[in-house]
């Protein structure tokens, strides 16, 4: 299972446009090839990366996604 | 309506650069309203002058830029400005943004307990996307301007007079927009890859009141 998940998002980080870089706050900055390498070690930084596509595919299934509507006059 | 604004704009790495470029449509936005704006940027983003420029002028709003944890926010080459326990009274009675990972989480709401009247901030680290190309040109790339956008919409907000809950929830709303049309099929590439993070980033923006 872990590795399933890997892989999924080892492939979502391969669909990202050549070119494309992440900045992940005090952590720095990294290319699709670092982020890659983070994944597959399973560090801190690729377990940040896990996180943030299993939060993106939860949130799909809860469907969160909904129509905000601007607050006051002038938004 | 809030009458002056003291920015930290550290610029000492990839991050600091992005987000400190993109807070200088803030502070043009501010000046085009004929806000006083205090301007710590680079080398000014340091602990003695912030602390002498909020005691000197007691601006309204304070938008912090810069690395951070739970407990702490920082300048020009990591040098703490805020920290919990230590120097948060500062704030009392003022309107905080901190574009910075994690101080949503415990020293915003310590700022309140000390008297900022809110905070606005993130729980967890704050992600965008950037464009290598541009990364000499951080106000022109595009990818970043996904994320840095909606999160200069909590500064624009408060500058035209919104109260922080507003002010918060009109930044998410501007996320929830772009996070709309990324899930369309009309987006790009780029946007599809995005979408994810700025889900994140917007979830994580939580604000503090009195």
């Amino acid at each position: 299972m872990e590795e399933d998940i890997k892989e999924l998002v080892i492939a979502r980080i391969k669909s990202l446009p050549e070119g494309t870089g992440v900045s992940i706050g005090s952590s720095g900055s990294f290319s699709k090839e670092d982020m890659i390498q983070h994944v597959e070690k399973n560090d801190e930084i690729g377990r940040k990366i896990i996180e943030i596509e299993l939060n993106f595919l939860q949130k799909l299934k809860e469907g969160i996604i909904y129509e905000r509507q601007p607050v006051g006059h002038e938004a | 309506m809030s009458d002056s604004l003291l920015v930290t704009r550290p610029n000492f790495d990839l991050t600091t650069r992005y987000i400190s470029a993109w807070a200088g449509k803030v502070v043009k936005f501010a000046k085009s309203k004929n806000k006083n704006v205090f301007d710590l940027g680079k080398d000014r983003a340091n602990r003695e002058e912030f602390e002498s420029m909020i005691r000197k002028h007691s601006p309204d709003l304070v938008f912090l830029n810069g690395h951070g944890n739970e407990n702490q926010v920082a300048g020009q080459d990591n040098e703490v400005l805020l920290s919990l326990g230590d120097n948060e009274n500062i704030l009392k009675n003022k309107a905080v943004y901190a574009l910075s990972c994690r101080s949503g989480k415990l020293l915003g709401p310590g700022s309140i307990k000390s008297g900022a009247s809110s905070y606005i901030g993130y729980e967890e680290d704050f992600i965008f996307l950037y464009d290598e190309k541009q990364i000499n040109r951080p106000k022109e790339d595009k990818t970043a301007e996904i994320f840095l956008e909606p999160s200069n919409q909590v500064m624009i907000s408060l500058l035209k007079g919104h109260a922080a809950k507003e002010a918060h929830e009109n930044s998410k709303q501007s996320f929830a927009k772009r996070i709309r049309k990324m899930l369309s099929s009309q987006s790009t590439r780029i946007e599809s890859s995005a979408v994810r993070y700025l889900i994140w980033d917007m979830q994580c923006q939580v604000c503090h009141e009195k």
